[in-house]
């Protein structure tokens, strides 16, 4: 079991679950007004990242693989972009 | 040993090429399940956008600690799900087996918080069709709620799909239908639904449970 | 090049590889899985077709000449799913595609060779429930399936038609993942991306939209089914939700899906007019590039579909301003088809008639395009029969005449039989003809203010509304000439030789119809495409 077990994947481990505490604890401690929804996913996203770059590899992968990944985002900021640009200006 | 070697398949020059057609048809099936749940994020947030306060109102009726927990069982799964790649890659059977089968009862445990939480939302009238009334009667609060229900909803049959083909794998690993290491990248592959899954909740949670709750 | 088609004569052809109804419905062979998909689409389009008749009789009096109102509404509903969703998305794709990829770069099969086969099958399986949904009484919702009637009032099939649909997507998505991976790894040595057939560039782009755009269709459909079943409300403005929401999400997913149409028969008419004018491509990396840029600027325009629906004025701007900017990659590729054109060595044969057809019509339904991208232009046509002819122009004159030509064009490569010409070019003819006179007089009629989807109209319209059935009628004809004159060549057809055409290449290298694995060896390219000029090897009839 020991040689499975890399230090690195504890710390990333201990990364997200860090990330999921503080992200809880801000959302019931914290009162942030406006800026508390971007707080709130730009944690998210870090979580996410986090778990994109170790643990789905995307550190290793091939150039190809990252922009498939990337393609992913981009056009979901699209849908959220330009969809919500209707009801933020109506 | 013939039975670790990578079954070559027909359209297949090599074993590489193989691995790495392999690995982008996951990164573009991930990609497609990506959008899908796009749509339902973006149905969320114009919920959020447009009845801010009915919005609200339904956040406070969610316990942020049961998703919470949910989210840290979700997490330490991907980790047992990282280690089984592991020892997958360096041909530890009996612990790659292990692994998948903690990830699988690590998702399994999701599923029954999941299942404990409905049945409390249950009882406080929340469900949409059955038991008590709405208790909220601001504009957007049950709208929301509906879209709880089917955000999670779906993301469980997506766990679910996930928690039986890891229980599949293990038990193929364990009986040396996908050797390891020689087919180490069929583990892989699951790892990576498995984290994409995991991905899926660690921003359904902020944006059901932690946006814009109140005191 | 022929020494390898030599070779190649050595394994029996996909065609012999079996004779059993098992070894064609449980292959896995992209050959034969695009012939099953060639069978099912050609039966939708007749059935599309069928429902599209019943809506042009209907309309040669003002008052309805054989149906209800209910009847109407959902003979137009069941043309617009079949044609759609069951015709135009898998069409080109899935047939020639699937055909053919493989094919030009050189490999063996597609990536996934049992995925492609299940593409077809969930394709069937949905269509049954679509089937089932016409058959026991029809849906009356439009193609679109717009909330809040689809979700709340529409009392015919809505499930039915809407589980049919969403699991067709799952077909399309198979596809497109098939494509991009088999694209991405399995060309031959030497096959550079800027060598590749600008066909396989479309099909990429084609691929990206299929696997991007189809999921936000299923979440969409999925929730139309939550709110028709459980009344969640999301649609639904009494519980708070916005109907706008659902075009959002609809159009994100069915403006690309035009693009699913029309950027393959793009990538056909590439192929037809350098192999007839025997040229290369004018401005190769530019045809390459803007399939990619109307791939991705496609996602970013579907608001131009909800100018008059209440969204907000801003929006409707920016989606205008993004309309007219997908025009510039679709520009790109008409003036380099016609500099190909430019001192080449043109032969008018069927397949090179059907792609002077798809130029002149795909130039007339984008131009009207730019008409609808205009804000004030737009409110004066929306709903009305203007953009009836626009989107026909574009999805029925340009993708279904790059369908006809690619099957002219690779019949002799798929069958190993030669079309009768003559009928070939009589057809491609009566199709333009006919194509015209049915969908031009809609234009003046939307103009003048006719509104689609209504099974009367005031007399004042009579005139053009005749013009447009007679038209629809002789199309009828033109579509069924090709079917009888292709299946008589099956039989009795002129036997083709591996290069007919003398076309540029790696389909024309190997022997028609090729050998189960494509190539006896794996090609190395070492070339690059439309290197014309290239020998023709038999069976054409105008090539000395």
């Amino acid at each position: 079991m020991a040689k499975v077990i890399r230090t690195g994947d504890l710390i990333v481990f201990a990364v997200l679950i860090g990330l999921l505490a503080l992200n809880m604890a801000q959302a019931r401690w914290l009162d942030l007004g406006v800026v508390s929804r971007v707080v709130t996913i730009a944690l998210a996203a870090g979580q996410a990242l986090v778990l994109l770059w170790y643990f789905l590899e995307l550190r290793s992968a091939t150039l190809l693989i990252r922009l498939v990944a990337a393609a992913g985002f981009f056009w979901l900021a699209v849908l959220f972009g330009l969809g919500l640009n209707d009801w933020l200006t109506r | 040993m013939a039975e670790t070697q990578l079954v070559l398949h027909e359209p297949f020059r090599d074993r590489a090429q193989q691995r790495e057609a392999d690995a982008l048809g996951m990164w573009v099936f991930l990609g497609t399940e990506a959008m899908m749940f796009g749509g339902l994020f973006f149905a969320l947030i114009v919920i959020r956008v447009i009845h801010p306060q009915g919005a609200q109102e339904a956040t406070d009726k969610l316990d942020m600690w049961l998703g919470g927990l949910n989210s840290a069982l979700l997490l330490t799964s991907s980790l047992t799900t990282t280690l089984a790649v592991t020892a997958a890659r360096k041909g530890a059977r009996s612990i790659t087996t292990g692994c998948l089968l903690a990830s699988a009862a690590l998702g399994m445990a999701f599923l029954c918080v999941k299942g404990y939480e409905y049945y409390v939302d249950y009882g406080k009238g929340l469900m949409p069709g059955v038991g008590k009334p709405f208790p909220i009667e601001t504009t957007g609060a049950e709208l929301f709620i509906n879209g709880y229900f089917v955000s999670t909803g779906l993301h469980a049959i997506h766990l679910f799909i996930g928690v039986c083909l890891v229980v599949g794998l293990a038990g193929a690993v364990w009986l040396r239908r996908v050797p390891v290491p020689g087919r180490s990248i069929v583990v892989e592959m699951a790892g990576r639904y498995w984290h994409f899954v995991d991905m899926i909740w660690i921003f359904l949670y902020p944006v059901l449970y932690l946006m814009d709750r109140g005191g | 090049m022929t020494s390898i088609a030599a070779e190649a004569a050595a394994e029996p052809s996909y065609l012999k590889a079996g004779y059993t109804l098992r070894s064609w419905l449980l292959t896995t062979d992209h050959k034969r899985i695009a012939v099953l998909y060639m069978i099912s689409v050609t039966a939708f389009f007749f059935l599309g077709g069928a429902a599209a008749a019943a809506v042009r009789i209907n309309l040669i009096t003002p008052e309805g000449a054989i149906l209800t109102a209910d009847g109407y509404n959902k003979a137009f509903t069941i043309h617009g799913v079949i044609m759609v969703w069951f015709f135009l998305i898998p069409s080109i794709p899935a047939t020639f595609g699937n055909f053919l990829i493989p094919l030009m770069i050189g490999a063996r099969d597609l990536a996934f060779p049992r995925l492609n086969l299940a593409s077809w099958y969930i394709l069937m399986f949905g269509a049954s429930f679509t089937m089932y949904a016409l058959v026991a009484g029809g849906v009356d919702t439009g193609w679109t399936f717009y909330t809040p009637y689809s979700s709340m009032f529409s009392n015919s099939h809505v499930i039915a038609a809407i589980i049919g649909v969403f699991i067709s997507g799952f077909s399309s998505i198979a596809t497109g993942l098939n494509f991009i991976v088999t694209i991405h790894k399995l060309r031959a040595p030497g096959m550079t991306w800027f060598r590749l057939p600008i066909f396989v560039w479309t099909h990429y782009a084609t691929s990206l939209i299929l696997v991007l755009a189809t999921p936000v269709l299923a979440i969409s459909l999925i929730l139309i089914a939550a709110e028709r079943l459980l009344g969640i409300g999301v649609f639904d403005p009494a519980l708070g939700g916005d109907p706008l929401l659902f075009q959002h999400l609809f159009w994100f997913y069915s403006h690309p899906a035009v693009y699913i149409m029309i950027l393959p028969a793009m990538g056909v008419v590439t192929e037809l007019v350098t192999a007839f004018s025997r040229r290369r491509i004018f401005g190769y990396s530019f045809v390459a590039f803007s399939s990619l840029a109307i791939a991705t600027l496609g996602f970013m325009v579907w608001g131009h579909h909800m100018f008059v629906s209440g969204q907000s004025m801003y929006a409707g701007m920016v989606f205008s301003i993004l309309s007219f900017l997908i025009a510039v990659p679709s520009a790109i590729k008409v003036y380099n088809w016609t500099a190909t054109l430019y001192k080449g060595q043109i032969a008018l044969d069927t397949p090179m008639l059907y792609a002077m057809g798809f130029i002149g019509l795909f130039v007339v339904g984008g131009i009207t395009g730019l008409f609808v991208a205009s804000l004030a232009v737009d409110v004066h046509v929306t709903d009305t029969y203007f953009v009836v002819a626009h989107f026909h122009y574009i999805m029925v004159g340009a993708t279904v005449m790059g369908y006809l030509g690619a099957l002219h064009y690779w019949w002799p490569k798929i069958t190993g039989r030669m079309y009768p010409e003559w009928w070939g070019r009589i057809s491609a003819a009566f199709v333009f003809f006919g194509f015209n006179l049915t969908f031009f007089p809609q234009f003046i009629l939307g103009y003048l203010g006719m509104p689609r989807r209504y099974f009367t109209y005031p007399p004042e319209f009579q005139v053009l509304n005749v013009m447009s059935s007679a038209g629809a009628s002789i199309l009828a004809v033109a579509y069924l000439f090709p079917f009888f004159y292709l299946l008589w060549s099956l039989r009795y057809g002129k036997i083709a030789g591996p290069n007919p055409w003398g076309a540029a290449g790696l389909e024309w290298t190997t022997s028609s119809p090729p050998p189960k694995h494509n190539f006896p060896e794996i090609p190395v390219v070492t070339a690059e495409a439309y290197a014309y000029p290239v020998a023709a090897d038999g069976g054409a009839t105008h090539h000395g």
